[in-house]
């Protein structure tokens, strides 16, 4: 009889474990904090800023005609289906600072239908670089072509990533940004969000 | 016996008729069909690429030699694909070969036409041209909406 109990207590113990565990947390970005600025040119200390709040976060350069534009477009359809909620904020991080200043992340935001909640960063490459580095994002200058009148432009290979941090700055979910159907990505945010 | 088989058999062809009937797909709307050709919007001075489908019309091989679009200062054809070591890369791709009765499909993530350095911003709703000069069918000329969601 005792051991029944005991397995059964162990049997409750293990469902209530398994219930409020959530998912596997991928990167712990909470002990860390990078100041960043967003396309306004006003400062953020990520991910601090943004504690509270689920957050969706994909790697971009704005002189991407192909691939950068489709993890953008992917997160803009996730913010329509969930129809711009507050407890949702939406980001898209530059790995090229260089080109990418605050001026250069509004025009390219302008060019998006996009709701609230959904902002461009970027910061100095330091801090773009640590960043990157803390949640794996990498990219390269690949090739370079001369225009017609002299200004040379260069364009990078790179990850292609969208993730979602839970709202204590944990990395709780990993995307191919480009191609990753968004139902994915809505069904992960449904789960944890409920 | 028989007049049961043959109830039978008219109820299963019933079935069949009422089943093929509602596999019929409606005929899609103008603003249903999709869009394929089309180009992205873009900030001046930035980014765009350029999508369609060209159908060798030709008995023979056509080669697509170059593209040009009056919108941009540089245009070329690129091709996105990814590198051995993982990451999301894009090359330029100098002479496609489309065979005779065959299309070309240049679509998101794939073949595009990229048109560099913006001369002016493009809005949804705008139209650019891009050309395609081909060995054989000489210059064609494409007129194409942009779209911001498609």
């Amino acid at each position: 009889m005792k051991t029944a109990y005991f397995i059964l207590t162990i049997l409750i113990f293990s469902t209530l474990i398994s219930c409020n565990s959530g998912p596997e947390v991928i990167d712990d970005l909470s002990k860390k904090s990078f100041e960043v600025v967003n396309q306004n040119g006003e400062e953020i200390t990520f991910p601090d800023d943004y504690t509270g709040k689920y957050v969706i976060m994909g790697f971009i350069y704005t002189n991407c005609p192909d691939i950068c534009p489709l993890v953008t477009q992917n997160m803009i359809k996730v913010q329509k289906e969930l129809g711009n909620p507050d407890d949702v904020q939406f980001l898209g991080v530059t790995f090229d600072p260089k080109r990418d200043t605050p001026q250069v992340l509004k025009e390219y935001k302008n060019v998006f239908d996009l709701g609230r909640n959904f902002d461009f960063l970027t910061a100095d490459s330091s801090t773009v670089s640590e960043l990157m580095d803390s949640v794996r994002v990498r990219s390269q200058v690949s090739f370079t072509q001369i225009r017609d009148d002299g200004k040379e432009l260069y364009f990078m290979n790179h990850s292609d990533k969208i993730m979602v941090l839970d709202k204590k700055g944990r990395v709780i979910f990993e995307y191919g940004g480009s191609m990753t159907p968004v139902n994915y990505i809505l069904e992960d945010l449904k789960k944890v969000r409920g | 016996m028989k007049t049961k088989l043959i109830l039978s058999l008219v109820f299963i062809l019933m079935l069949a008729c009422g089943d093929s009937e509602k596999k019929d797909t409606p005929e899609k709307s103008i603003a249903e069909k999709e869009v394929t050709d089309w180009a992205r919007p873009g900030a001046q001075g930035k980014m765009s690429g350029a999508y369609f489908t060209y159908r060798n019309q030709l008995s023979v091989a056509d080669t697509l030699i170059s593209v040009q679009s009056n919108s941009a200062m540089m245009t070329q054809v690129h091709e996105s694909y990814t590198t051995d070591d993982g990451l999301a890369g894009m090359r330029e791709i100098n002479q496609i070969i489309i065979r005779p009765k065959e299309s070309l499909v240049l679509q998101k993530g794939g073949i595009h036409v990229m048109l560099m350095s913006l001369k002016e911003a493009l809005a949804n709703g705008d139209s650019i041209t891009v050309e395609l000069n081909f060995a054989q069918a000489g210059v064609v000329e494409l007129k194409m909406p942009v779209l911001s969601s498609n």
